[in-house]
């Protein structure tokens, strides 16, 4: 027999089903996502409803030699049939994977967009019909985008008459956590007004966080939030408006021959992010000392703090810190679900997955309950050694060969760019062809940098010959990495496996431990089914039933 | 002498219809038919033969020609009915002791039909095609009751139980009854591995202070600790460092082909600061660390799973088509690996256990705390489950208390002839499982229930 067990759990019942299922359980686990889904029958009478079998109960498949998890999940709400098979509940369970698509939130990491800034609407009083504040080109700076505020000469400004745009995108959902900006200043040479940074808790602007009286000389200026602000720097938590103003700050005077203004370049706005504890970060160091941009590896922190708490085991979490691109640009104005985030981040780093896997992995100290979570780097050598005997088969591996990818964004003021990166493919250049393929960011994550680092990212995974290929294994193979011999059901993705029985790459070699698409594959999903596992090799293989479900997760990015 | 008969149940059964009592039903033929067995089977053009990846045996047919007695074709009709009525029961047990066999055995039948009936007038006969599960039982034997104590250095049953001479054709899962040998109150989770065969491994455990002492290691003296010592590790350097090492799968060269296999690495430690954080992992060979576990932060003992190694992976007992066996000599190296998080203490170390992790290995969460002494922690493999009751040997036999227990992996079972099972106990003491103590023991009664394929030996 394969040992295999299978066990329920919730608060009612927890009870192992191997010796009554009605069929082999198979599952399913990928790279990204960890456990995927998994399925089984029993055969029940239809007509009763076991308290087992309710809606989210907890599913466990086991090896039973070692008691180690190959599978867990929760029951989705079971299926019955009766037929000439009898009657029978059919099973289906989700693993850890689906748990980042369950709540849509606006999640504003870094927003450098103007689209976010309006003319304030909150002290409108103050504002004159005539003042101007929003996006622009800088003054006397060709090519620079710039937020301006400025206020008419020849007409007479009381004091605190003030030009301001603001920023509301977070009110009510997010703290902002940092922000910063470059500015100019041009006019008139009155000394009663003021360049001022000022932040409150909505609707009511409460905290001049930053201030600079004029005539003066431009500058930088950034700051983050503190529970206890002390300062030049630090602004009071709790914070989710952001105002940039012209005020006038005493007396009445005219305004000079030409109008006073302001302009405010490079801004950038930073909501506070969470900690894996659950709680939000202070200060600086709570911003990772940074408010030019973030790292993929800090926001897989906040979104286990924020999302993913109370399924994951956050606390116990593995993230690799290491992260080769500094996001400018990282913000859902309009929602997204940690699914989508970590799939961004994804293309960003590509070198690095996200997974789910099981809760308890060790008897005596099972963690919190949560799934233990990972954020890896793929690994560069191979795991697992096997051969094609149980059957092989790839698509022709220059199916994936490109040698230009082209990146669709908007940039901070909502204008369409694109930009092309080429690469070096021998096998295309010295053909004379070239292929490209196409990725749109958006506004979400459009920026320069991240649209250079998508491209050059998307194209070094596709500058060599890869497969998606299915791989059969019906037999034990050896973990090279654990020394130890594993059955087709221990197999995991998102490791590495060398095959002895297809060419080897003419550019490497028998002894080839890195992947080449050729004799060294990465893992993408492996499934199982009575004790055989399908693995799919460096990318999920294309057919009807793949390409609907992509096309149906797939994120229509709004603007 | 034979019997032929419905009954109720294995261990104390009531008849519900005689099938031998020739005042009713005489057999004239019974034929157990022949078990299928199921195979997963993958072949490839790849190489020469089909690769056996697993196989099941799947339910079989009995076939019975029972001769009706009656005087009447009322009373013919009354008796049949009988027959008729059992046949339609979703599950049935049909006892069958062979004339002339001393061994009783136990079919596990499923609804069936009379497939052929004869009525005649003066001899009426029914051939019956009963579906029954694959394998008979055979009447429950139990295995005196032994202590398994939490020391493995002890001499009598440390964390071990041997059971010999296991009777059946196939292998059987275990009915285990156990209790707190000290106070009767249940509060250990447990992990019992199980390792069939001629010559259980002899290297269970290993005391740290027998192991090569590596980075900021020492061993020091401790009558509380077995063994009276221990390898406290210091810290100097906090990140994750080899702290004790040895070759493995045993100790001792030369070692033998009984610690062949896979285990499921146990390690007792205590911290000396509470509030520190730390954290273990094993390797073994050119491999890399297993996932690394986080302790509790107590000082009291505690047992931690630490996962599984293997240290012969990818060999072979016998070289080629060779009938002599190999004997592992040299020696991958076991290391165990210890960080400090955070805090200021030491780790002590007490021993590494290897619970084997290739025929069967389940883990039990701590039984809630359990007022009577009446009242035992249950592992019911032929059920699959784990809960408390009342002992089966007691006065009020089976009441069930309290809801069923989680548990890992699978349920314990032993082929016949010899087999050895390791016993992990957690942790214990207090309202919820806080301490791992060597002076504490398990009282353990195992029963089973063996299996045949056919019909039962005197005494196998």
């Amino acid at each position: 027999m394969i040992p295999v067990t299978v066990r329920l759990a919730n608060s009612n019942t927890d009870r192992h089903i191997t010796n009554i299922l009605a069929d082999d359980p198979s599952w399913r686990s990928a790279a990204p996502g960890g456990f995927g889904t998994a399925a089984f029958a029993l055969q029940k009478p239809i007509d009763v409803r076991d308290p087992m079998l309710a809606a989210f109960t907890k599913v466990y498949i086991y090896d039973g030699r070692t008691a180690e998890t190959l599978w867990e999940g929760r029951l989705q709400l079971p299926a019955r049939s009766a037929d000439a098979d009898g009657q029978v509940w059919s099973l289906t369970a989700l693993g850890g994977a689906s748990h980042t698509s369950d709540e849509t939130r606006v999640l504003i990491y870094i927003d450098r967009s103007h689209d976010g800034w309006v003319r304030d609407n909150l002290e409108a009083s103050r504002i004159p019909a005539n003042a101007t504040a929003g996006s622009s080109n800088h003054p006397f700076n060709d090519g620079l985008d710039a937020l301006v505020v400025s206020l008419p000469s020849g007409v007479q400004l009381n004091t605190n008459t003030e030009a301001m745009v603001s920023y509301q995108e977070c009110a009510g959902l997010q703290s902002l956590g940092a922000w910063g900006y470059s500015y100019s200043f041009g006019g008139g040479g009155s000394t009663n007004f003021a360049l001022e940074g000022v932040t409150g808790d909505n609707p009511t602007f409460n905290s001049i966080d930053h201030s600079v009286l004029l005539p003066g000389v431009g500058g930088s200026f950034s700051t983050f939030a503190h529970t206890s602000p002390s300062g030049a720097n630090e602004f009071p938590a709790g914070q989710d408006i952001l105002g940039l103003r012209l005020r006038r700050t005493t007396g009445g005077a005219t305004p000079g021959a030409d109008n006073l203004w302001i302009a405010f370049y490079d801004v950038r706005v930073l909501c506070r992010r969470y900690m894996r504890n659950g709680f939000m970060g202070v200060g600086s160091s709570g911003m990772n000392n940074s408010s030019l941009y973030v790292r993929a590896s800090w926001i897989v922190e906040d979104l286990l703090g924020r999302l993913l708490r109370n399924v994951y085991d956050a606390d116990g979490a593995s993230v690799d810190a290491t992260n080769t691109v500094d996001i400018d640009q990282l913000a859902y104005r309009d929602g997204a679900t940690a699914a989508d985030v970590l799939d961004d981040l994804m293309k960003i780093e590509p070198s690095k997955y996200w997974a789910a896997w099981e809760s308890e992995w060790s008897l005596t100290h099972p963690g919190n309950g949560g799934y233990r979570f990972e954020w890896k780097t793929w690994p560069t050598t191979a795991r697992y050694e096997a051969t094609v005997d149980d059957g092989f088969d790839a698509t022709a591996a220059s199916a994936e060969l490109y040698n230009s990818w082209t990146i669709r964004w908007r940039d901070n003021r909502g204008r369409i760019k694109i930009t092309r990166v080429t690469a070096a493919v021998p096998e295309l250049d010295s053909n004379n062809l070239t292929r490209g393929g196409f990725t749109d960011l958006s506004d979400e994550i459009g920026s320069a940098t991240n649209a250079t680092a998508v491209a050059t990212n998307t194209l070094a995974e596709h500058n060599r010959q890869t497969s998606s290929a299915r791989l059969t294994i019906a037999r034990p193979i050896m973990d090279v990495q654990n020394n130890r011999v594993v059955w087709p059901w221990q197999i995991r993705p998102g490791e590495e496996i060398r095959l002895r029985g297809v060419e080897a790459s003419a550019t490497t070699n028998v002894t080839q431990t890195t992947r080449d698409g050729m004799t060294v594959f990465r893992i993408v999903s492996v499934e199982v089914n009575k004790g055989v596992a399908q693995l799919e090799l460096d990318m999920f293989t294309q057919n009807e039933i793949r390409a609907l479900i992509e096309l149906r997760k797939m994120r229509r990015r709004r603007r | 002498m034979a019997t032929m008969r419905f009954v109720d149940s294995i261990d104390s059964p009531s008849v519900r219809l005689d099938l031998w009592d020739r005042s009713a039903w005489a057999y004239e033929s019974f034929n157990p038919g022949e078990v299928q067995l199921r195979r997963s089977v993958s072949s490839s053009m790849a190489r020469d033969g089909d690769y056996v990846g697993a196989s099941a045996h799947g339910n079989r047919e009995l076939t019975l020609v029972l001769n009706l007695f009656f005087t009447t074709d009322d009373d013919a009709a009354t008796k049949l009915q009988l027959l008729q009525r059992e046949l339609d029961r979703p599950t049935n047990l049909l006892q069958w002791t062979p004339g002339g066999s001393t061994g009783t055995v136990f079919w596990q039948t499923y609804r069936s039909p009379t497939t052929a009936l004869r009525w005649d007038k003066t001899l009426k006969q029914a051939t019956v095609s009963l579906m029954a599960a694959p394998f008979a039982i055979g009447q429950r034997v139990d295995i005196a009751s032994a202590t398994v104590n939490n020391d493995p250095a002890n001499a009598t049953n440390g964390c071990k139980l041997d059971l010999t001479n296991i009777q059946g054709d196939v292998e059987t899962p275990l009915f285990i009854e156990y209790a707190d040998s000290a106070a009767g109150l249940i509060r250990s989770g447990l992990a019992i591995g199980v390792r069939s065969g001629s010559s259980p491994y002899p290297n269970l455990f290993y005391q740290s202070e027998s192991m090569n002492q590596q980075t900021d290691t020492a061993v020091v003296a401790d009558a509380t600790f077995s063994g009276g010592s221990k390898s406290r590790v210091t810290f100097v350097t906090t990140a994750l460092t080899g702290r004790l090492s040895a070759g493995f799968p045993a100790l001792a060269v030369p070692a033998g082909a009984e610690n062949w296999g896979q285990y499921r690495v146990f390690a007792r430690v205590a911290q000396t600061v509470a509030g520190d954080v730390i954290s273990m992992a094993v390797k073994v060979g050119s491999g890399a660390y297993n996932q690394a576990v986080t302790l509790k932060s107590q000082t009291q003992p505690q047992l931690v799973d630490l996962g599984v190694l293997d240290a012969t992976a990818n060999l072979t007992i016998q070289g080629g088509y060779s009938a002599a066996k190999y004997r592992i000599e040299n020696q991958d190296a076991l290391v165990v690996g210890v960080q400090r998080v955070s805090g200021t203490g030491n780790l002590d170390i007490d021993y590494l256990i290897f619970v084997p992790a290739d025929e069967y290995l389940g883990g039990w969460d701590a039984f809630a705390n359990v007022s009577s002494t009446s009242h035992l922690a249950v592992l019911d493999g032929v059920n699959g489950a784990a809960y408390i009751a009342t002992a089966l040997s007691g006065a009020t036999p089976g009441r069930v208390r309290g809801s069923a227990i989680g548990t890992s992996g699978d349920f314990p079972k032993v082929r016949p002839g010899n087999n050895r099972l390791v016993i992990v106990e957690a942790n214990k003491g207090g309202a919820t499982p806080a301490s791992n103590l060597l002076t504490t023991g398990l009282t353990m009664t195992i029963r089973y229930w063996p299996r045949y394929l056919f019909n039962r030996p005197v005494s196998t």
